[in-house]
């Protein structure tokens, strides 16, 4: 049975009621940012007001301080579906250029959007003496560590930030980064290199940055460097000479084929680090090998739970220290409930310039009887590389109202009212060398010069070839004796007749003279024999062939041993020939 | 009616036998070396199969199995120059690739290990030496055979068919460089151009006399290329270019004539 399909009409529909009354049906958001958190007094500056889900009635007006300027440049707008839920964004563009040296706070903006009021929070902007920058230059790399730039101060275990920036003003072809080695450090895991591109305008004249940002742990002890980074990149080259060397065919079509580039390597100076041990002093048992700064907090999925069945009590950790691998701390055994812990979520991630870490860790605790059951609070201690002592915090506990319920009856085996599969991977308890190899028939396999198989596959088509060849030589000696025979019988067994014995000798010359010059015997005659054959035959062969020809068709017979001599003369030229 | 048999000298009898009994030893051990370590004892496989291969069965199964012997006893360095040693004759074995690599995972010193194979023979890397050498036997065989056909079919008049004789030309270029290219990897291996430290530590010293200065410290397992030996010393150069004279006794190297480390 065939199935109906329903009107293409209808999706379309669909999509459509989903373009128009989703994004009506959520709350605006408003965020501000910046192309970076750095600048120079008297640089201009990207900043952008993204409103989502939600039309500001004309644009946005955003509070800057006293020392800066700032100006609308224009607005885009981008719509995305992700599930069937529609998101329209509107990003309001603004060009700021702060005129003194401080920290600018930006912000916040609050806007009144149709679908309520949203508030976009403040951002801050470094803004730094003019002088402290090289991008006075045409192009430039420069390359800091740490979790704030020029912070090269470390603890062990401290998360931090390598970033190496470089600028141009000239338009960048392509750019290869050459990454340093990070000795006395190893590559956060939680989170990868950024990379982000920027424009600034200088003088009056945009200058392009780009920000390569690679988050490491302090891993080393002592001092140490990084050693400088580099770039090596290809530029359109705008010069006077490189606008003479194109020819007008290349204005006039543009097609770049026949730009001009120029190679510029560019460098950043090494970066020096110390990087001290933690202290012993002040270090507590609830130390969780964490060394940053964190906030903790916690909830509990539920207030109330029959004994029995299990409620979730979930730590989030954010900080700007790494968390990798971070587990919660236990609790005190207890016979009033059971835990069981989940496999942390661990992200991290840069931003603005600084790492940026956040961990939720999940717990499942069983109630085990009815009442009142109070889950302790449980101190987890890190180490402050800000303030370089430990800090001890404290993961809230919890009270939970205990119905009755069916103890034991439930086997914790996923999280109430989480969509997550009840699989795990596979956990490695080691790792070991392969096996051996076992009903190997072993032989020297070692390569020896007269190796059997190797001249098994030579020798017999070796052989082939010379049986071959030997047979081709045999035969062409052999068919030569062949004819040398024949022709000395000719000149012997010859007819009674005397024109048919002239005829005969001369056939039996021409035959042998040919064999003796390699030339057909039609085309003997007397001067070729005088011309073809040595000194010491020719001559006479020359004058045997005119005698015998004198005789065969003149009449006079000639000398009366002229039988002999073409025989001996045959004889002399085919012995010539062997 | 009668059949007669072929009648076989009673010294090729024996010499069969012999031969027979000679290749079935090393086997015989080899297998027992294997039931030792299935056994868990690790130290009598060794043993078994260092006598193999001091027989002069030269096998890169034997090698990959005493790698393993010697892994268990606690001997990376000795393992890691047994699987280097098997993955000259295996070399497309991933078996010897992996534990080669997982020993080096284990090894102090942080080294590029160098190539046995030079990057100038990049194409003997997938073939053993003696693989290279049929290889090269097989495109001669077929290039003669070829001829062969070629002036077999001209002696009888026949004509050849097109471009018969510049195949086998290229047949015949190919089996020959391709030699040649075998002789160079053996001859590259003969020098044993890699060396494997055996000792927990040795030292690198600038000479090899007693005026010299330290250097380096090597660790077990660390491999580098020799580039010279002199008076029970080699000279090893590590990747960053630093050189260094090491006692002999202190490392083994590929050469394919050295006998298997002792305990």
């Amino acid at each position: 049975m065939g199935r109906t399909r329903p009107p293409r009409f209808l999706g379309w529909l669909a999509l459509l009621a989903t373009l128009l009354v989703a994004p009506a049906a959520r709350a605006g958001r408003a965020v501000l940012a910046l192309d970076t958190d750095r600048v120079q007094v008297g640089q201009t500056v990207g900043l952008r007001l993204e409103v989502t889900d939600g039309q500001a009635g004309g644009v946005p007006a955003v509070p800057v301080p006293r020392g800066a300027r700032i100006q609308y440049v224009g607005q885009s707008q981008s719509t995305m579906i992700v599930n069937f839920q529609t998101t329209r964004s509107v990003t309001y563009q603004y060009s700021l250029t702060p005129l003194e040296p401080g920290v600018l706070e930006i912000g916040p903006v609050s806007l009144d959007l149709a679908t309520g009021p949203a508030l976009a929070p403040a951002v801050s902007l470094q803004v730094d003496p003019p002088e402290a920058s090289d991008r006075t230059r045409a192009e430039g790399a420069e390359a800091t560590l740490g979790p704030d730039p020029g912070a090269t101060d470390l603890w062990a275990g401290q998360a931090v930030v390598y970033r190496f920036v470089f600028h141009h003003r000239d338009r960048l072809v392509e750019a290869r980064w050459n990454a340093p080695s990070f000795e006395g450090f190893t590559p956060e895991p939680t989170a990868g290199q950024v990379k982000r591109e920027y424009s600034l305008v200088e003088d009056g004249q945009p200058v392009v940055v780009h920000e390569i940002l690679v988050p490491l742990v302090a891993t080393g002890e002592g001092r140490g460097a990084i050693p400088p980074a580099s770039v090596e990149a290809l530029f359109a080259d705008t010069g006077a000479d490189a606008r003479r060397r194109r020819r007008p065919l290349d204005e006039f079509l543009d097609l770049g084929f026949s730009q001009a580039t120029r190679q510029a390597l560019l460098a950043s100076a090494p970066v020096t680090w110390r990087i001290r041990p933690l202290p012993a002093e002040g270090r507590s048992e609830a130390f969780s090998g964490l060394v940053g700064r964190f906030d903790v907090r916690s909830e509990v999925s539920a207030a109330r739970v029959r004994a029995g069945e299990s409620v979730t009590l979930t730590v989030h950790l954010e900080g700007d220290g790494s968390l990798s691998g971070v587990r919660l701390p236990p609790l005190p055994a207890s016979d009033a409930f059971r835990a069981y812990d989940d496999e942390p979520e661990v992200q991290g991630t840069v931003e603005q310039g600084r790492f940026v870490a956040t961990a939720s860790l999940k717990r499942a605790l069983v109630p085990l009887r009815e009442g009142p059951l109070v889950v302790p609070p449980l101190p987890i201690a890190w180490f402050d590389p800000h303030e370089g002592r430990y800090v001890t915090g404290e993961i809230p506990g919890a009270t939970l109202d205990v119905l009755p319920g069916e103890v034991g009856a439930a086997d914790v085996v996923s999280f109430a009212g989480e969509d997550r599969p009840a699989q795990r991977d596979v956990e490695a308890l080691g790792d070991d060398i392969l096996p051996v190899h076992t009903g190997i028939r072993i032989a020297d396999r070692r390569l020896v010069a007269r190796d059997p198989v190797a001249l098994l596959l030579m020798i017999p088509p070796g052989l082939a070839l010379l049986l071959q060849v030997a047979w081709s030589l045999r035969g062409r000696v052999g068919a030569r004796a062949r004819r040398h025979r024949a022709v000395r019988a000719l000149a012997r067994r010859l007819p009674t007749d005397r024109a048919a014995r002239l005829a005969a000798l001369d056939q039996a010359l021409r035959e042998a003279a040919g064999l003796a010059l390699g030339v057909p015997p039609a085309s003997v005659d007397a001067a070729r024999l005088l011309e073809g054959l040595p000194s010491d035959l020719g001559p006479a062969a020359a004058g045997l062939y005119e005698r015998l020809s004198g005789a065969r068709y003149g009449g006079d017979g000639g000398p009366p041993d002229l039988e002999a001599q073409v025989r001996r003369m045959v004889d002399r030229l085919l012995r010539r020939t062997r | 009616m009668s059949v007669r048999r072929p009648r076989v000298p009673p010294l090729l009898l024996a010499g069969l036998a012999l031969g027979l009994l000679g290749a079935a030893a090393p086997q015989a051990r080899f297998d027992e070396g294997v039931a030792a370590y299935q056994a868990g004892d690790a130290a009598t496989a060794r043993d078994a199969w260092r006598e193999v291969l001091v027989s002069g069965i030269e096998d890169g199964h034997v090698w990959y199995d005493l790698g393993n012997a010697w892994y268990r006893l606690g001997r990376p360095g000795a393992a890691l120059h047994a699987w280097r040693r098997a993955e000259v004759l295996l070399p497309r074995d991933p078996d010897v690739r992996a534990n080669i690599d997982r020993v080096r995972t284990e090894v102090e010193d942080r080294l590029d290990p160098p190539a046995v194979v030079p990057a100038y023979l990049v194409w003997q890397r997938p073939l053993a030496p003696r693989e290279s050498a049929r290889l090269a036997a097989l495109l001669a065989g077929f290039a003669l055979a070829l001829a062969s056909v070629l002036v077999a079919r001209r002696r009888t008049g026949r004509t050849a068919p097109g471009g018969g004789w510049a195949a086998v030309g290229a047949f015949g270029i190919l089996a020959v460089l391709l030699g040649l290219s075998t002789a160079a990897l053996q001859r590259t291996l003969s020098r044993g151009a890699v060396a494997v430290v055996q000792v927990p530590e040795v030292t690198a010293r600038s000479t090899v006399g007693g005026d010299g200065v330290d250097l380096f410290v090597l660790h077990e397992g660390a491999e580098a290329a020799i580039r010279a030996r002199e008076e029970g010393h080699v000279l090893v150069t590590l990747p960053d270019g630093r050189w260094g004279w090491l006692p002999r006794a202190a490392v083994a190297t590929l050469d394919p004539t050295e006998p298997p480390p002792g305990p």
